[in-house]
């Protein structure tokens, strides 16, 4: 099972053994291409780059390459193919990622794997001749349980399959790696929880197709079709979703054992992740705005930082703080300095567009992250002006905002002073970043305030000086 | 394989430097009626080159202000290739990720020793890269960047970083000059 859904195979017809395989950075998966095609050589190699050097130079026919280690897949596919027109090139990834390795088949991927990858599922797709053999001689639906086929095997250790097992019908092992993959990442949160569930149980079931409706979310593993049946999904006793199984074994139906006790896993699974997403969002939230704390900002942006470098995309960080805080803070107690900071983040939530990051940094001190989420830039390109634009219209919002935790007795208008730092023209990681937005920020402070300062410009005298 | 590859005399550019770099060394191979292949990722750029077989450039450069983590191995590859070929590798990789120069590099770090670089005829340039020291970094007196606009808040990258061992040579405006000027 290649785990696409409606997707023509592209895998191409052919009769030749598989003579060497090149694996892309991953010793594990080495050792499950080893057992999934003893005859092959199989060499490791550190990284897509040298997956096309290898390729080239000594040849090959099949690549794995695991979707993590390419960041440009798209230049990663093209030059593998370029290097090698008629070579396989299989990629694996996480159930969460299953769209971008889809994504990348019509630009030269010829299948993909989800992981944990088994010695079977990889040479179903190393020898699909072979595979298609075993298949040929399958019986026909319905005789398993006429073989007395225990539908379920615990233990999920690869094994390698003679001609007699190949002839036996085919039904999975639990994935115990499955499991604990799922386990391990229950914090990714209940969607990409789900979507693990679905692989998880079809391949438990031995299905084509499987649909998991959940707390209002939805996840679907293998192919796309009508279910043959139906199950509910209960939590405290009120029907919370559904499992819909299409394609599984006569063995496998809603009465079986394994797939009432497979329900139980799935809901308490999703329960579990659900409190662990409160829980993290907890975590990252700051209290009294409503906003992102500044754990989460820091680690948003060194996220943004990294998937910036990889696009060649660029990045701008504001941070602002609200001029003579202390005075309103003094003048009218702190509950109206907390009422001033919440009605502050209100508006900067209403002025940022949709992927901004926007935190409050500390104190008084907000921060936003103001990142592209459109389509790379080429290398060199100009300096940005649209954040610029974007925090000076914030600025212009603040100040002419009527804050009503202030009353009538308001002493002016409230206003705020902030520096924006730029990725890659004012520093390559977060620190540099967040030091030349700081310095812009104090420049902006020292230089008569109700300003936003661009990093690196130069800076007008200090006042009175 | 590229119509170029065929001629002993093609210049290969990887064009994954900063864009102005990149534009003023096209402009130059193009003043100089250079037979130019060029690539603007590296993957396709390291097909070439194992697709080569024997066939190269004589002059090879490479951007490196856009190349992240193991992309940098374009450079050694491009060695392994065309151990032959005289490479220029210009800019500095954007993540600051360090660059293990060995033989056979000329670096121009920034946009005044790229603007140097192309002063001289493609004819002096074969004629006096093949008789130059190995490995060389090429940088302009007053520090500034390849392209990189003002400097000013930009925090200083290590150059120390981009030479591990400390054995490159830097050379002054005047020493560059006398290189490139040499018949």
């Amino acid at each position: 099972m290649t785990g696409g859904l409606d997707l023509p195979m592209t895998t191409p017809s052919r009769t030749s053994l598989v003579t060497r395989v090149i694996v892309v950075g991953s010793r594990r998966l080495a050792d499950v291409a080893n057992a999934a095609c003893p005859s092959a050589e199989v060499v490791v190699v550190a990284d897509a780059l040298a997956a096309i050097w290898e390729l080239g130079r000594r040849g090959g026919e099949v690549v794995v390459l695991p979707l993590r280690a390419a960041a440009r897949l798209g230049d990663v596919l093209a030059g593998l193919r370029d290097a090698a027109p008629d070579a396989r090139v299989l990629l694996t990834c996480q159930p969460a990622d299953e769209p971008a390795a889809r994504a990348a088949l019509p630009h030269g991927a010829t299948d993909y794997l989800i992981e944990p990858v088994s010695p079977e599922r990889l040479r179903d797709l190393l020898e699909p001749d072979r595979s298609a053999a075993g298949r040929a001689m399958e019986p026909a639906p319905g005789l398993e349980q006429a073989h007395g086929i225990e539908p379920v095997r615990l233990g999920g250790a690869a094994q390698v399959m003679d001609a007699t097992e190949l002839a036996a019908p085919r039904v999975a092992p639990i994935p115990i790696e499955s499991l604990t993959e799922v386990v391990m990442r229950l914090t990714e949160g209940p969607a990409a929880v789900l979507v693990r569930l679905a692989e998880l149980a079809r391949t438990t079931l031995g299905a084509e197709g499987i649909v998991i409706e959940l707390d209002g979310h939805t996840a679907r593993a293998g192919i796309a079709r009508d279910a043959d049946w139906k199950l509910p999904l209960t939590h405290a006793d009120a029907v919370a979703g559904s499992l819909a199984v299409a394609g599984a074994p006569n063995a496998v139906h809603p009465e079986s054992k394994v797939v009432t006790e497979l329900a139980r896993l799935i809901t308490a699974t999703m329960r579990e992740a659900a409190k662990r997403s409160e829980l993290v969002e907890l975590a990252w939230k700051d209290d009294l705005s409503g906003l992102h704390n500044r754990r989460y900002f820091d680690r948003a942006l060194d996220r943004l930082i990294k998937m910036a470098a990889d696009r060649r995309s660029r990045l701008t960080a504001l941070l602002f703080d609200i001029d003579d805080f202390k005075r309103y803070n003094d003048r009218y107690g702190h509950d109206t300095g907390d009422a001033l900071i919440r009605e502050v983040a209100i508006l900067l939530k209403r002025s940022s567009r949709v992927d901004d990051v926007v935190a409050r940094y500390g104190g008084d001190e907000f921060a936003v992250i103001f990142w592209d989420a459109e389509e790379p830039r080429i290398a060199g390109s100009s300096h940005p002006t649209e954040p610029v634009a974007l925090a000076e219209r914030f600025q212009a919002t603040i100040a002419n905002h009527h804050f009503a935790c202030l009353g009538p007795t308001a002493p002016g208008r409230v206003t705020i002073s902030g520096g924006l730092a730029c990725y890659p023209w004012h520093g390559h990681d977060r620190v540099a970043i967040m030091f030349a937005a700081d310095q812009a920020l104090l420049a902006a402070k020292r230089t008569g305030k109700n300003q936003i300062l661009l990093a690196g410009a130069d800076f007008p005298a200090p006042q009175g000086v | 394989m590229p119509e170029a590859m065929r001629d002993a005399s093609a210049v290969f550019h990887l064009r994954t430097g900063d864009r102005l770099a990149a534009q003023r060394i096209d402009a130059w191979l193009d003043q100089e009626n250079a037979e130019v292949f060029g690539y603007g990722d590296v993957y396709r750029a390291c097909a070439c080159l194992v697709l080569a077989e024997g066939k190269k450039p004589d002059l090879a450069f490479i951007g490196l202000d856009w190349l992240i983590g193991n992309e940098l191995a374009i450079v050694g590859y491009v060695q392994r290739a065309w151990p032959g070929s005289t490479l220029v590798v210009y800019g500095a990789p954007i993540n600051g990720d360090s660059i293990a120069m060995t033989g056979g590099v000329i670096h121009l770090e920034n946009a005044a020793a790229v603007g140097r670089w192309c002063m001289q005829s493609l004819v002096q340039v074969r004629g006096t890269v093949g008789d130059a020291p190995r490995s060389r970094r090429l940088a302009s007196t007053n520090g500034q960047r390849a392209g990189r606009g003002s400097a000013q808040g930009t925090p200083r990258r290590d150059d120390s970083r981009h030479d591990p061992t400390g054995a490159q040579t830097l050379l002054s405006a005047e020493e560059l000059a006398a290189l490139l000027d040499r018949d």
